[in-house]
């Protein structure tokens, strides 16, 4: 499903370029979960971008269902970002001025749809927002909801277009132990509900251990724990 | 580290970020100093057109149609030790033989070399008979005509015209005259006593001549008093020297011994004594007493009639024992009429009446006595001096000024004439005398006392010790203090430039607390981090008022030195434009006070200080936490229950502006309405938006499931913002749109008798008075119709100061126009504006009486309110040429007129303030549309020696738009780059938007947002907002303009109104969509990235 060849990203320094990641391969299966684990800078989520779509490799390749990432323009690259990929962001970043449901809707906007289309993102948005325990608070602002809440709602908001790939950066990163245990088991039983591939990207190795393949990214090089 | 480090260290390091603000403040400072610097030259300007206008003369004494000696100049220089120099001012004519050149309204100053001595450079020129000096304008008109020209003067200045004694003339009287040399503007060539910025057509001429021409020998009526350091500081001093060298015939009165009746007697070559002469004449010495003898057409009784006599009106001290009723006749006329005491008999007269209409009316009195042709009974003297009678040596040969069928005389008559001469037939009393022959001259033709108890020197003296000279015109005005009291005080232009410019100002007020929120916002987490290691809000609220303050200081200076430059482009401009042709080519010269520049500076900084002070006390009072993360939006609930105080605040402004402005009263003043509904309109949309946004901000129920939907949802999230740059918006649309709507133009309805022309097509003037109506009874062409006596309504001009848009300076008293009221009611002419009594038709107003004596004066609106700053109502205070004040009440305003620039009185009271003031000079005529010019042509041909000059009403009202209409061009277009300004505002807040929501952006990239998408969000987020503004602005200003669309109907200007719309959703279109592209241009993911 996704399968990253030979990828190596360089950032121009001062004096010289600097490597962030040297040469990776990574091959990830459907439905699986997996952790990248490392020191701050090592690359986790430069990594992650490259997955996403949100960055380019300065050389090698990223497969998401055999589409060379690298290969796409950037319209292509953002339709398939909002298709078959999600992302959960340590900072939520909802719209303070849509309520939840509207938030978890967001994705749905950027193509254009008919009304079974609407009616049907609608359900699911609402599926979902029963699925990560927050259909009480569908109508309220992301102002007026907890920290975990609002992580909730940005999980809901990844899944709202049927990802299959779920991106998660530090996802638990600005919470608390317990709200994070509970995020990190919404991941888990999305996951397995949605039969969406995991991947995330933490410093937490309790989260780490949940998944199901794990990785530390160190030295430019990504190894499997 | 001290406090003021941390502002230094700000400043440098913050230097690019701060130069908008200074920039800002520099806009906001340049433009209103710029405008107060108009205004300094502005004034500048006229005084020196004023110093010119009157030299170094400090007080002057005119005494119009009253005559005095020159010699009386050199006594009043002798004995006061200053520049005394006689003048003989006359109006007249200036044309060459073959036609080629006429000159209208030529002031002719009759001068001696002292007069040169009033200007500034007493270097003269040689004065020479026949040849005239003309002023700068007149050679200028002149042109390069060097052959001979004829100056005419009118036909008789002795005697009023209006006399039906006096001879009634278009015989007016020409000399040939040669050019001389020109005599430069400040050589006094632009000398009039009118507070006026365009120079008169003067010409100037030896004294001697002048007077010997217009049989005026010696004679002067003005009096220049220069400026020499005297130590006479008040005009009332050299009032003082009046009373004490002035003569009698200086009063215009002779004193003369009759010896054959052995009586002194006081009489005038007027034919009548002044009325304040005869009050003061009669209560002095012993037993004088009044007689008033009259020219009548005839005296019958029965079937007997003798034709043209004189009849004498006489007291108790002449005749004793007559009743009111009575007349006594002598022996001649009683045997003649064959009529003895008790008999009845007719007298038939002409009535003197103020047009100067002969009508006939018939007295009857009874026969009280028969009184011998012997002693006071048999005195020819009795008859004052007629011209055309008196002079006469027999009946035949009589040309009095009245229409005489010589045929009556008869043989018994000319004999009479013959051995009598014009001793009066018949005698009455005072008091009938004065209910049928009361005139405005006077209400005696002499005073007697008797010789054996008076002595004629003891009687002279009296006399000139009683009469007060101010009652017959002899008295100084301090000119100097006049002029530069119209000069200074006069249209404040600063105050006009400040108001044009306001909404520029305001405009940049905004944008700089805009762009100093951006600033603090930029450094909101260093707020927070201040607040959280221990600094008060106050003191950080100090640091930033004190960068502030210095970032306003700066814009500030700099905006001062641009104010020089803006100020000079304002001043070229008007002096390019018609606004400086109408002002009879006034050209403004830069000018700049030193306070003036500073006090523009100190206004500016103060509205720069309170905008960035708004601006910082909201911004910096937030949770610590808000500024360290700069999170600043809080949702409300949507189950709480919303405040709906700005929407009941809305809907009552909504109401009030729809119901107050078409109240009777309001709907009369078109402006008053405009500004009453636009501000509740304005203050409506203002409180209905900062209801909806409040109201969109709360709404949840509905889903943002489309993407112009969730731009709508975006433009509440800083209310504060959007509603700032709505505002902005909405006045800046109002105001030029408003304006827009009031340019003016003459328009289709001028033929209309409610339109400024009244429906009069000509408004003419003529130099010389005339004593009739001006008419074109056999027209030039066939077809034309003709012009008749019911087609022109005349005006009596008391010629003052223009008080029209046309006349800068002050206009303390305008031009008077007396009018017969009936004359204009009658035609309905021009519209009212506002009167005193709705119920009452405004012209009506004019011969109602009014409290406190006041004179009943209507005037137009742009006279009235912007030329005297006057309401309804007012009064302002008049002295007339007896020296009496009285006060003129404004009892109605037209909407406007061809007659802007004076006041308009009854010609009932104008007589009786002004009775020297001969015939009519100014008149309204109806003509023939169609053949406007072919009657033009006619009329001013057929009036060319009074000096006609015919201008059409449609020209006169445009000239006045044009002024006002450079005033709203001007407006429109300060509004227009306020608007400019306002919609670059709409740019700074979107990108103050995206800033502050830049990882939103990201993020929603991040989702699958493509850039043009979010660039749409943000288009139609700020478009719809920009939309808003210009409808919050547009839907007021139409609905307050409605009844300048019902007045002016399809004369309303709907282009430049659609052209403005368009033009101001153009440029902020284009604001926005570079704001866009500029934002288009950042690197979202990067900063997704980098966090």
């Amino acid at each position: 499903m996704l399968e990253l060849i030979q990828v190596t990203k360089t950032y121009p320094g001062e004096a010289e370029n600097v490597t962030v990641l040297d040469e990776i391969d990574l091959t990830v299966k459907p439905g699986q979960t997996v952790s990248f684990t490392g020191p701050s800078g090592s690359g986790k989520t430069t990594l992650l971008n490259l997955i996403g779509g949100l960055d380019r490799p300065s050389s090698g390749k990223v497969f998401l269902n055999r589409t060379n990432l690298a290969s796409l323009r950037e319209g292509e690259l953002a339709r398939l970002r909002n298709t078959q990929i999600g992302f959960v962001f340590q900072l939520h970043y909802l719209l303070p001025q849509c309520t939840v449901l509207e938030n978890v809707l967001l994705p749905t906007l950027a193509e254009r749809q008919s009304e079974i289309e609407r009616s049907q993102v609608l359900k699911r948005a609402v599926e979902l927002l029963e699925k990560v325990g927050l259909q009480k608070y569908r109508d309220v602002h992301p102002g007026q909801i907890s920290g975990g809440q609002r992580q909730r709602v940005a999980v809901a908001r990844a899944l709202v277009n049927q990802p299959e790939l779920l991106l998660a950066d530090e996802p638990t990163g600005s919470l608390d132990a317990e709200t994070a245990e509970q995020i990190a088991n919404l991941l888990l039983e999305l996951n397995r509900s949605e039969n969406v591939t995991l991947i995330v990207a933490s410093h937490s190795h309790k989260l780490a251990e949940q998944m199901q393949r794990k990785f530390r990214v160190d030295h430019k090089q990504l190894m499997e724990i | 580290m001290k406090f003021l480090q941390i502002v230094k260290r700000d400043l440098l390091f913050y230097r690019w970020n701060n130069l908008a603000t200074v920039l800002l403040a520099m806009v906001c400072c340049a433009v209103l100093t710029g405008a107060l610097l108009v205004g300094d030259s502005v004034r500048y300007s006229l005084l020196r057109l004023s110093r010119m206008r009157v030299g170094t003369v400090q007080f002057a004494c005119s005494t119009g149609e009253g005559y005095f000696r020159q010699e009386l100049a050199g006594e009043l220089a002798e004995s006061s030790g200053s520049v005394v120099a006689p003048v003989l001012a006359l109006k007249g004519i200036l044309e060459s033989p073959d036609g080629t050149v006429r000159v209208n309204q030529l002031n002719i100053y009759g001068i001696d070399t002292t007069f040169w001595q009033l200007a500034s450079d007493s270097q003269g020129i040689d004065l020479s008979a026949d040849q005239i000096l003309p002023n700068e304008l007149l050679a200028d008109r002149l042109g390069g005509y060097t052959g001979e020209l004829l100056l005419r003067l009118g036909t008789d200045t002795v005697l009023s015209q209006d006399l039906i004694f006096s001879t009634e003339g278009s015989n007016s009287r020409a000399w040939d005259v040669q050019i001389g040399t020109r005599v430069p503007d400040d050589l006094l060539g632009r000398f009039s006593l009118q507070a006026q910025q365009s120079s008169p057509l003067n010409v100037f001429v030896p004294i001697e001549w002048l007077a010997e021409k217009a049989q005026l020998g010696g004679k002067a009526n003005m009096l220049l008093v220069g400026h020499d350091g005297s130590g006479k500081t008040g005009p009332e001093e050299y009032d003082k020297l009046i009373r004490r060298f002035a003569t009698l015939s200086d009063y215009g009165l002779g004193l003369r011994d009759i010896k054959e009746q052995n009586v002194i007697e006081l009489h005038s070559p007027d034919i009548f004594l002044q009325k304040a002469v005869t009050k003061t004449a009669t209560a002095i010495g012993s037993d004088a007493s009044g007689i008033f003898t009259y020219f009548v057409n005839e005296l019958a009784s029965g079937e007997e009639s003798v034709p043209y006599s004189t009849v004498a009106a006489v007291d108790t001290a002449f005749l004793s024992g007559l009743a009111n009723d009575q007349i006594a006749v002598n022996e001649w006329l009683a045997a003649t009429l064959n009529v003895g005491v008790g008999d009845t008999i007719r007298m038939r007269y002409f009535k003197i009446t103020p047009t100067r209409e002969l009508t006939e009316e018939t007295s009857e009195f009874t026969v009280g006595r028969v009184v011998p042709m012997m002693g006071p009974f048999a005195d020819p003297t009795l008859m004052p001096a007629l011209p055309g009678l008196s002079d006469a040596d027999n009946c035949r040969d009589w040309e009095p000024g009245i229409p005489l069928d010589l045929d009556k005389i008869g043989r018994r008559d000319e004999a009479y004439w013959d051995r009598y001469g014009g001793t009066p037939k018949a005698y009455i009393s005072l008091a009938a005398a004065g209910d049928i022959w009361a005139n405005r001259f006077g209400n005696l033709t002499a005073v007697r006392w008797p010789g054996q108890s008076n002595s004629q020197e003891d009687i002279r003296s009296l006399l000139l010790e009683k009469i007060d000279p101010a009652t017959i015109g002899f008295y100084f005005k301090d000119v100097q203090a006049t002029a530069e009291k119209s000069a200074s005080g006069s249209t404040d232009f600063a105050g006009l430039f400040a108001g044009l410019s306001m909404f520029l100002i305001f405009s940049a007020a905004i944008l700089l607390a805009l762009i100093f929120v951006f600033y603090v916002e930029f450094r909101s987490d260093q707020v927070g981090l201040l607040l959280a290691v221990g600094w008060n809000w106050l003191r950080i609220f100090i640091l930033f008022m004190i960068e502030g303050s210095i970032l306003a200081l700066a814009g500030c200076v700099l905006g001062a030195a641009v104010s020089v430059f803006y100020s000079w482009m304002l001043i070229s401009l008007l002096n390019a434009t018609f606004w400086a042709k109408a002002l009879a080519d006034l050209q403004l010269e830069f000018h700049a006070e030193a306070t003036t520049v500073v006090m523009g500076i100190f206004i500016s900084l103060l509205i720069c200080v309170f905008s960035i002070q708004l601006a910082l006390f909201r911004r910096i009072r937030k949770p610590v936490h808000q500024l360290l993360t700069r999170t600043f939006e809080n949702y409300l609930s949507a189950r709480k229950k919303m405040s709906r105080f700005f929407l009941w605040l809305g809907l009552i402004c909504f109401a009030l502006a729809v119901l107050l402005p078409w109240q009777s009263k309001l709907e009369q003043s078109q402006t008053g309405a405009f500004f009453m509904t636009g501000i509740l309109l304005l203050l409506s949309v203002f409180f209905l938006s900062a209801d909806g946004l409040k109201w969109l901000r709360s709404k949840s129920a509905s889903f943002a499931q489309s993407l112009p939907l969730l731009a709508l949802k975006n433009i509440p999230r800083r209310s504060g913002r959007s509603l700032a740059v709505l505002t902005t918006l909405a006045c800046g649309v109002f105001m030029v749109i408003g304006v827009g709507a009031n340019y003016k133009d003459v328009g289709a309805d001028a033929q209309q008798r409610d339109s400024g022309t009244g429906g009069f097509a000509f408004i003419a003037e003529t130099t010389l008075p005339l004593t009739t109506i001006p008419v074109l009874p056999q027209p030039a062409q066939r077809g034309i119709l003709p012009i008749v006596d019911d087609a022109v309504v005349g005006f009596r001009v008391y010629q003052q100061d223009d008080a029209s848009c046309l006349n800068l300076n002050r206009a303390a008293q305008p031009t008077l126009l007396g009018v017969q009221p009936q004359r204009l009611a009658e035609k309905k002419a021009f519209a009212f504006q506002k009167t005193i009594d709705g119920d009452v038709s405004g012209w009506e107003l004019l011969d109602q009486n009014l409290p406190d004596g006041a004179i009943g004066a209507i005037g137009d609106y742009a006279t009235v309110v912007w030329g005297l700053k006057k309401k309804l109502s007012d009064t302002i205070p008049y002295r007339d040429e007896n020296g009496t004040m009285f006060h003129l009440q404004i009892v109605g305003i037209l909407k406007e007129s061809v007659l802007q620039g004076r006041l308009l009185i009854s010609e009932d009271q104008f007589v009786r303030h002004f009775p020297s003031i001969d015939g009519r000079r100014l008149f309204l005529i109806e003509a023939d549309w169609n053949n406007l010019d072919t009657q033009a042509a006619q009329l001013t041909r057929a009036y060319r020696d009074f000096g006609m000059e015919l201008v059409e009403g449609t020209s006169v009202l445009a000239q006045y738009h044009e002024v006002e209409n450079t005033y709203m061009a001007i407006f429109m277009a300060l509004g227009g780059l306020g608007l400019v300004l306002g919609s670059a505002g709409l740019g700074l807040v979107l990108i103050l938007n995206v800033l502050d929501r830049k990882t939103e952006l990201a993020m929603m990239q991040a989702v699958g947002f493509r850039k043009p998408a979010l660039g749409v969000m943000l288009f139609l987020e700020h478009g719809l907002l920009l939309l808003g503004g210009l409808l919050a602005g547009l839907i007021p200003a139409l609905w307050a303009v409605i009844p300048i669309i019902r007045t002016r109907g399809g004369d309303f200007p709907y282009a430049i109104i659609i052209c403005m719309v368009i033009a101001m959703l153009a440029s902020g279109a284009v604001w926005v969509r570079v704001a866009i592209r500029g934002i288009l241009k950042m690197k979202f993911l990067e900063m997704l990235k980098n966090q």
